[in-house]
């Protein structure tokens, strides 16, 4: 299985606060970098966010196709939301879904602390598994290669 | 961005087997078309596709050419996983400080 992917961060704004703004993922997220309209070659029109339970997560790209990212599974304000997600490639077919969980954590002083988890990456199929084969090769070429040889072996 | 060329090159579940197959030994081309229900030439095809995305790596022994995988080119689209969420948490915090100049409050 492939370990989970955890990132944490510090906004200093209230916890309903960094929760509206998260869900208001249009407002700020990359677009330009991280869509499956730009691996097309197109730019990202609009992202639209239903963001309640069972709500999608949709990118509109510059020549209106419409491409599914998501859907909400979990939507607990201001404190967590579970995604279903994943920026497909336009190759792939009948794309998986990883699972994105965050978190928002009230810290005082007008802090939050933001948690986000992905996990499920063997859903996303073959793919999900040549990164896991990336990194097995990668640990018996550290273990067996480099560090025996340090050790003298 | 080479990892797009690496996702591109694992889209296709032929040249997938052929990289599985190629993980075990390196091999050569007809050793590959015998082990796939492809022919030669389209083997050769895949291999190209695979070479550019530096998935793997060709080299002659003898009067033939062994292929073999090169583990740096999924390096590539770990490392761009790896930025992916850093990139975009970032640009989460920058709308964050920006609507907090705006509004101090935060409604």
């Amino acid at each position: 299985m492939l370990e989970p992917l955890v990132k944490t961060i510090e906004v200093p704004c209230s916890q309903q606060q960094a929760f509206t703004v998260f869900m208001d993922m249009g407002s700020w997220w990359p677009t330009n970098k991280f869509a499956t309209a730009v691996m097309r070659g197109q730019t990202v029109k609009a992202l639209r966010v239903d963001a309640r339970q069972g709500g999608r997560i949709v990118e509109v790209g510059s020549d209106g196709h419409e491409q599914l990212w998501g859907t909400i599974k979990t939507y607990e304000p201001y404190r967590y939301v579970n995604l279903d997600f994943h920026i497909p490639h336009p190759n792939e077919k009948n794309p998986g879904f990883s699972t994105v969980e965050v978190r928002f954590t009230a810290l005082g002083d007008g802090r939050t602390r933001v948690e986000l988890t992905q996990s499920n990456w063997e859903a996303l199929g073959d793919v999900a598994k040549m990164v896991q084969g990336g990194y097995r090769q990668a640990w018996v070429m550290i273990f067996e290669g480099a560090y025996k040889t340090a050790c003298g072996g | 961005m080479s990892y797009t060329q690496v996702l591109i090159a694992l889209a296709d579940p032929t040249r997938r087997k052929i990289l599985e197959s190629l993980r075990a030994a390196p091999r050569t081309v007809g050793e590959l078309a015998a082990h796939q229900p492809v022919s030669r030439p389209a083997v050769s095809q895949h291999l190209k596709v695979l070479a550019a995305a530096r998935l793997v790596r060709v080299e002659p022994r003898g009067n033939r050419r062994l292929y073999s995988v090169r583990s740096d080119g999924l390096d590539e689209l770990r490392r761009y996983l790896e930025t992916f969420w850093s990139d975009v948490l970032n640009a989460y915090s920058a709308e964050i400080a920006r609507r907090m100049k705006h509004d101090p409050q935060g409604e």
